[in-house]
C-alpha cells in the first residue's frame, strides 16, 4: 500500500490521498493538498463561504488525535525519568535496564528478529526475549537513545511493547484470554453448522437431494465460514503478515497461505457452480488450530504469572520515623535512603535491608530462603527485605536503598534465569526458520507434481502439506521445557542464574564437597564431655548453659539446648577472648578456654588442647568440653543416593582436623582430601577435568568461589557468602542438601523430556509430510494432528513443573 | 428472492460499504456550513440535507435508468451491465488507493461541478429547512466516483422505475456512515484510515464486480442446465 499512497493526508478528510492526484487549494493562507474532486469541491465551498474556522475548530477541538501521533505522545511519556523510576528494574551508569512486554511474542522467530533489529539501535547493550513469558528484557544507554525511539521500533515492526507492569499485563492477559475463548467459541460453532450442511451435502450426494437445496445448503456454508476466516482465523493472518512485512517466514505464512486459498478456492467453487466446495476443512482447520493455540496460551499465561510472581509481592511502601515532627509516615520504597529509621508493624513485610533496632523482632523469612520457623533476631542483627514481621512492630534502619536489596537481586537473578536463553534453544529456533521455506518449496513441488499428473485433488494434498507441516511443535519443544524446569527449580527455592545449568549438570559424573558449612551445618554442637567431678554431665551442661545464656556466640548456641530454668546465675560477666564467669549460691564460675582456667596440674592430666573448654568452679576444674560442627541430618542420605546413582564424591575441606577424615568414612565418601587450601582445589578440580571428569562444585565458603568458576557447574549453600553466591550458577536459597539431588535429577529430567520433545515434533512432521504430499492425509486430519502435535509437547513439558 | 430484491439490495450494500469513503468528505459539511445557527438544529439541518441528497441521487437514477432502457433497446450485448462491472471493479482499485477509471470520471465531475457551485452559493450558509433541502439536492452532483459507479449500476437497471429504486437503496445505504458522522466523525475515520480495511472493502468490490461480469458474458447455461435436471425427475 505504501506505493500508491502520498505520505500527506487529504487536508479535508485526512484520508491518504492517492498517487496522480496533486490538486491544491489555498485555505487559511496554505496551500493544502486533497485526495480527490469531492474533497476539493468541498474545501472550496467551505472557503467561498469564509468558513475556514471549521478546519480551525475541527483541529483545537482536541478530537481524538490520529493513532500513530496518540501513540507516539504515549510512548514519549516512557522518556521521563520520574515515569521510568516506577519500571526499570536496575541501573548502572549510563545503563538501564527493564523489561518490557508485548503480547505478540510467539514464537523463536519472532524472538530472534526483535533481539537482531532492536541490538542494531545504537544504544541498545542487550536484549533478550522471553518466548514463554511475552517479556523482552532490555539494557540501554539513555544518553544515547530514548527509550521511546526503542519502543517505536519494535511497535513498528508489529510488537507493542510497552515497560512490565504485572497488574496491566495480568489485565491484558485476561482480555485476550476472553477474545481467545470467543474466537474458538465462534469457530467452534461455525464448524459444527458447517459440518453438519457438510454431512448432509456427502449424503445428499448419494440419495439425490434437489440441486436448489443443495445451493442453499452451500450459500449457508458460506455465510458460517465467512466470519468463522475472517474473525476467528485472525491471528493467523496478523502474525504471518507482520512476519512477511519484516521479510521473514514463521509458522502462521503456511497456515495464512492454506487459510486463504481453501477459502478462495472454495468461493469460486460456490460461484461458479464447479467443482466442491470445502467450507467444512477451512472453518475445522481454523478451530482445531485455535485449540492448539489457546492451549499453548494458557501455559505462557500460567508461566508468566509465576516468573513476575516476585514482583506482585514487591513492597510497595515503608513507614519512615521522622525524628523532626516524631512521627511516622508511609513512604514509598524507592524513596528509602541509607540510615532511615523504618518502623515495620506486626503482619508487614520488610521494605528494604537493615539491621534491627528494637531489642528483638520475631521474622518468617520463608520468602527469602523457605525456611517455614520464624527466626528470632535481636538488635544490630541483619533485618532482610521480603521478610514478614510475625509479632511486635519493631524499627530498623535502613542500610541499603529498595534496589539493592538482597531480595531484590534475588528478584533479578530469577527473572534472569528466565530470560536467558540457553545454546540448544538457539539451534531449534534456526532449524525451526528453515523449516518453514523448506514446506514452502515442498508444497509447491507436491502442487506442481498433482495439478501435472491432473489430479482434481491437487489444492488439498498441497493445503495438507501446508498445515500439517507447520514447525509449532518444534519451536516449542526446548523453550517450554525449560521453562516449565526453571519454575519448578524456583518452586524448590533454588535459583539458577542461566538456563545452561540444565545442561551442564546432565553431564556431571564427579560431585565435590567442601565440608563446612556444606555437609554440616556450620553450627557448633558438644562432641565430647569429661567431668572431673560429682555432679552429672546434666548439671554440668546446664551450669554452662546458664553462663552462656545471654550470649550470642557461636559457642554459647551449642549450649542453648542444654538450659534449664532450675539453674540460673546471679550474675554473669563476659571476658572478652577467654570466656565467661559468674556466681550462683556462693560459688564462682569460669568457663572458656585454657588460658584462663587451665591451672597446672590439669593441662597435665588432659595434654594441652588449644580446642577444648573448661569449666572451673572456685578456681577448680570440674568439666572439659570439645565442640564439633554438626552434620547435615540429609547428609547421609543424600550422598549415598548420589552414589548410588553413579556420581563420584570428592570431599575437600581446608579444616586440617581429623574430623574430615570420620566424615568421609562415616558417610562412605571414596576421595578425601583434608587442609586443603583454595589453589589446591583449583589443582584438584583441574586433575579432574583433565580426565575427561565433569565436575559439579557444592560449596559455600569464600574459598570456593575459585573453583565454583572453574567447574563445569556449581551450587551455593544458601548461607553462602556473597562472592561465591555471585560466581556459582545455582543458589539454594532453602538451606538443604536434598535440593542438590533435586537440581542433579531435574536437570537430567529436563533434558530426557527435551529430547522427547524433538523427537516427537521432528518425526512427527518427517513422517506425516510424506504422507500429506502422497495424498493420505485429509485436510481436517491434518489440523488435527498439527494441532495435536504442538499439545504433546506442551503436555510432556508440563511434567516437569511437578 | 423477489426481483425488486435483487435491485435494491446490492445498490443498498453497495452504499453502505462504500460511503464509507465519503465519509470525511461529507461527513463534516453540513456541521461546517450550517455554523452560523444553534447546535441544536444543526442535526436536524443535516438529516434534511443528507435525505434530500438521498432524493437527488433517485432523480439521477431515475435519468439513468431511463436512458439505460432506451440504450438496451438498441442491442443485445449486455453493454451496461459491463460497464457496471467494471466501475464496481474501478471503485475496488479506488479504494485500495490505485489508479481507476474513476479519478478520471471524477475530473470531469468536477469540471462540471463549476456549473453547479455558484447555483449552491445563494443557498449558503444553511439557516432552515428550505436551505438545507436545496443544497441537499445540490450536492447529489458533487465529483464522486462512488455515486458515479452507482449510476452504472441504475443504468443497467433496466427501466427508470427500477434505476430510482437502486438510487435510493444506494442513498439509503450511505446514510448511515455519513449521518452517523456528524456524532462519531473521528473515531470512525480513524477506523476507516487502516489500510486493511480500505483494501478488504475494495476487494469486495473487485470480487462483486469480476463475479457480475462472469454472470454477463457466460450467460445462464449453468442455469438452463440446473433446469434441465430439475426437469427429469
Amino acid at each position: 500500500m505504501k506505493q500508491s499512497y502520498k505520505s500527506e493526508t487529504c487536508f479535508h478528510c485526512e484520508l491518504p490521498i492517492p498517487k496522480g492526484f496533486d490538486k491544491t487549494l489555498q485555505v487559511s493562507g496554505e496551500e493544502r493538498a486533497f485526495c480527490c474532486e469531492g474533497c476539493l469541491a468541498v474545501a472550496d465551498m467551505i472557503v467561498q463561504n469564509s468558513l475556514e474556522d471549521y478546519y480551525k475548530f475541527r483541529t483545537e477541538s482536541g478530537e481524538k488525535p490520529d493513532a500513530i501521533v496518540d501513540l507516539e505522545n504515549e510512548l514519549k511519556a516512557f522518556d521521563q525519568a520520574d515515569v521510568q523510576q516506577e519500571f526499570i528494574v536496575s541501573q548502572t551508569d549510563n545503563n538501564n535496564n527493564i523489561l518490557l512486554y508485548a503480547d505478540q511474542i510467539r514464537c523463536s522467530a519472532c524472538a530472534w528478529l526483535l533481539e537482531r533489529t532492536l541490538s542494531r539501535l545504537q544504544g541498545v547493550s542487550s536484549i533478550q526475549v522471553n518466548v514463554s513469558a511475552q517479556v523482552i528484557s532490555l539494557s540501554w544507554n539513555p544518553e544515547s537513545i530514548k527509550l521511546s525511539r526503542i519502543l517505536k521500533q519494535a511497535h513498528k515492526m508489529g510488537y507493542s511493547a510497552t515497560p512490565y507492569k504485572q497488574e496491566e499485563v495480568l489485565l491484558k492477559q485476561k482480555q485476550i484470554q476472553k477474545q481467545w475463548l470467543k474466537r474458538l467459541g465462534l469457530a467452534g460453532l461455525g464448524m459444527m453448522q458447517v459440518m453438519m450442511f457438510a454431512v448432509a451435502l456427502y449424503l445428499g450426494a448419494f440419495s439425490g437431494m434437489s440441486s436448489d437445496f443443495q445451493w442453499l445448503m452451500r450459500s449457508v456454508s458460506f455465510l458460517v465460514s465467512t466470519p468463522v476466516l475472517l474473525y476467528s482465523g485472525y491471528p493467523f493472518y496478523s502474525s504471518a503478515f507482520a512476519a512477511l512485512k519484516n521479510r521473514q517466514l514463521n509458522m502462521d505464512v503456511p497456515i495464512t497461505l492454506a487459510l486463504i486459498v481453501a477459502y478462495s478456492a472454495s468461493m469460486w467453487a460456490f460461484f461458479t457452480h464447479s467443482g466442491e466446495v470445502y467450507f467444512d476443512s477451512v472453518t475445522m482447520f481454523i478451530f482445531f488450530l485455535l485449540i492448539g493455540r489457546y492451549i499453548e496460551f494458557r501455559v505462557r499465561q500460567r508461566v508468566s504469572e509465576r516468573v513476575y510472581k516476585g514482583n506482585v509481592n514487591k513492597i510497595n511502601y515503608a513507614e519512615k520515623y521522622e525524628p523532626d515532627t516524631d512521627s511516622y509516615r508511609a513512604i514509598t520504597t524507592t524513596l528509602v535512603q541509607e540510615g532511615d529509621l523504618l518502623l515495620v508493624r506486626a503482619g508487614k513485610q520488610v521494605a528494604v535491608d537493615g539491621t534491627l533496632v528494637s531489642d528483638t523482632a520475631e521474622l518468617d523469612v520463608s520468602m527469602l530462603n523457605g525456611e517455614f520457623m520464624p527466626s528470632t533476631l535481636s538488635k544490630g542483627q541483619q533485618v532482610l527485605a521480603g521478610s514478614i514481621n510475625h509479632h511486635q512492630p519493631f524499627m530498623m534502619q535502613a542500610t541499603a536503598s529498595d534496589k539493592g536489596s538482597y531480595w531484590d537481586k534475588l528478584l533479578q537473578l530469577q527473572e534472569a534465569a528466565l530470560l536467558d536463553k540457553p545454546k540448544i534453544a538457539l539451534l531449534a529456533d534456526q532449524i525451526a526458520r528453515y523449516f518453514v521455506l523448506a514446506i514452502l518449496c515442498i508444497a509447491s513441488l507436491v502442487a506442481a507434481y498433482w495439478i501435472s499428473v491432473g489430479s482434481d485433488d491437487a489444492l488439498w494434498i498441497t493445503l495438507s502439506v501446508l498445515v500439517v507441516s507447520c514447525p509449532c511443535a518444534l519451536s516449542l519443544a526446548t523453550p517450554v521445557a525449560m521453562t516449565c524446569s526453571i519454575l519448578s527449580f524456583n518452586k524448590n527455592n533454588i535459583l539458577i542464574k542461566g538456563q545452561d545449568f540444565l545442561q551442564s549438570t546432565n553431564e556431571v559424573t564427579d560431585i565435590v564437597f567442601d565440608k563446612t558449612g556444606t555437609l554440616t551445618l556450620g553450627k557448633l554442637s558438644v562432641d565430647t564431655i569429661e567431668v572431673y567431678s560429682e555432679q552429672s554431665k546434666d548439671t554440668v551442661l546446664a551450669l554452662i548453659a546458664a553462663l552462656e545464656h545471654r550470649s550470642e556466640h557461636p559457642i554459647a548456641k551449642a549450649f542453648a539446648k542444654y538450659h534449664s530454668p532450675d539453674v540460673e546465675m546471679d550474675s554473669v560477666n563476659f571476658l572478652p577472648f577467654k570466656g565467661v564467669e559468674g556466681s550462683r549460691a556462693g560459688k564462682s564460675y569460669y568457663f572458656g578456654n585454657s588460658q584462663n582456667a587451665a591451672s597446672q596440674q590439669l593441662l597435665e592430666q588432659c595434654g594441652d588442647d588449644a580446642d577444648a573448654l573448661y569449666l572451673t568452679e572456685d578456681s577448680k576444674v570440674i568439666a572439659r568440653v570439645t565442640l564439633s560442627d554438626t552434620l547435615r541430618e540429609e547428609a547421609d542420605e543424600v550422598c549415598q543416593n548420589l552414589s548410588n546413582k553413579g556420581y563420584t564424591l570428592h570431599l575437600l575441606s581446608g579444616d586440617p582436623s581429623s574430623q574430615v577424615q570420620n566424615l568421609a568414612e562415616k558417610i562412605g565418601f571414596e576421595h578425601w582430601q583434608n587442609d586443603v587450601k583454595p589453589e589446591d582445589k583449583l589443582d584438584y578440580i583441574q586433575k579432574l577435568q583433565d580426565q575427561q571428569k565433569k565436575v559439579l562444585v557444592v560449596g559455600d565458603g569464600v574459598n570456593d568461589a575459585p573453583i565454583m568458576a572453574a567447574a563445569n557447574a556449581s551450587v551455593a549453600m544458601a548461607a553462602a557468602a556473597d562472592i561465591t553466591r555471585t560466581s556459582a550458577d545455582c543458589y539454594l536459597m532453602a538451606d538443604n542438601l536434598r535440593n542438590v539431588e533435586f537440581a542433579l535429577t531435574r536437570s537430567k529430567k529436563t533434558q530426557s523430556v527435551i529430547k522427547q520433545n524433538l523427537a516427537w515434533s521432528l518425526g512427527y512432521n518427517f513422517s506425516m509430510i510424506p504422507l500429506a504430499a502422497m495424498g493420505y492425509i485429509p485436510p481436517y486430519i491434518a489440523a488435527i494432528g498439527m494441532s495435536l502435535s504442538s499439545v504433546v509437547v506442551v503436555v510432556n513439558s508440563l511434567r516437569l513443573k511437578e | 428472492m423477489t426481483e425488486l430484491t435483487v435491485i435494491w439490495l446490492p445498490a443498498f450494500i453497495m452504499g453502505l460499504l462504500g460511503s464509507a469513503h465519503c465519509m470525511g468528505m461529507c461527513g463534516g459539511l453540513t456541521v461546517a456550513l450550517s455554523s452560523g445557527c444553534e447546535p441544536s438544529r444543526q442535526a436536524t439541518l443535516s438529516l434534511v440535507y443528507q435525505l434530500f441528497r438521498v432524493c437527488s441521487y433517485a432523480i439521477l437514477g431515475g435519468i439513468t435508468g431511463a436512458l439505460g432502457d432506451v440504450m438496451s433497446r438498441w442491442t443485445d450485448f449486455p453493454v451496461l451491465m459491463i460497464a457496471a462491472s467494471v466501475l464496481l471493479i474501478m471503485m475496488g482499485l479506488y479504494l485500495m488507493g490505485r489508479w481507476s477509471l474513476l479519478t478520471v470520471l471524477e475530473k470531469q465531475g468536477g469540471k462540471l461541478w463549476k456549473y453547479v457551485a455558484p447555483v449552491q452559493k445563494k443557498f449558503l450558509p444553511i439557516r432552515n429547512f428550505s436551505q438545507a433541502a436545496s443544497i441537499g439536492l445540490l450536492w447529489g452532483l458533487l465529483p464522486c466516483g462512488l455515486v458515479y459507479s452507482a449510476l452504472a449500476v441504475s443504468a443497467a437497471s433496466g427501466s427508470a422505475i427500477n434505476g430510482v429504486v437502486t438510487m435510493l437503496a444506494f442513498g439509503l445505504g450511505t446514510l448511515p456512515a455519513l449521518y452517523i458522522t456528524g456524532v462519531f466523525a473521528k473515531q470512525l475515520l480513524q477506523w476507516f484510515k487502516k489500510p486493511w480495511l480500505r483494501t478488504t472493502i475494495g476487494i469486495i468490490f473487485i470480487v462483486w464486480g469480476s463475479y457480475q461480469m462472469y454472470t454477463t458474458l457466460v450467460p445462464a447455461n449453468d442455469m438452463g442446465s440446473h433446469q434441465h435436471h430439475h426437469h427429469h425427475h
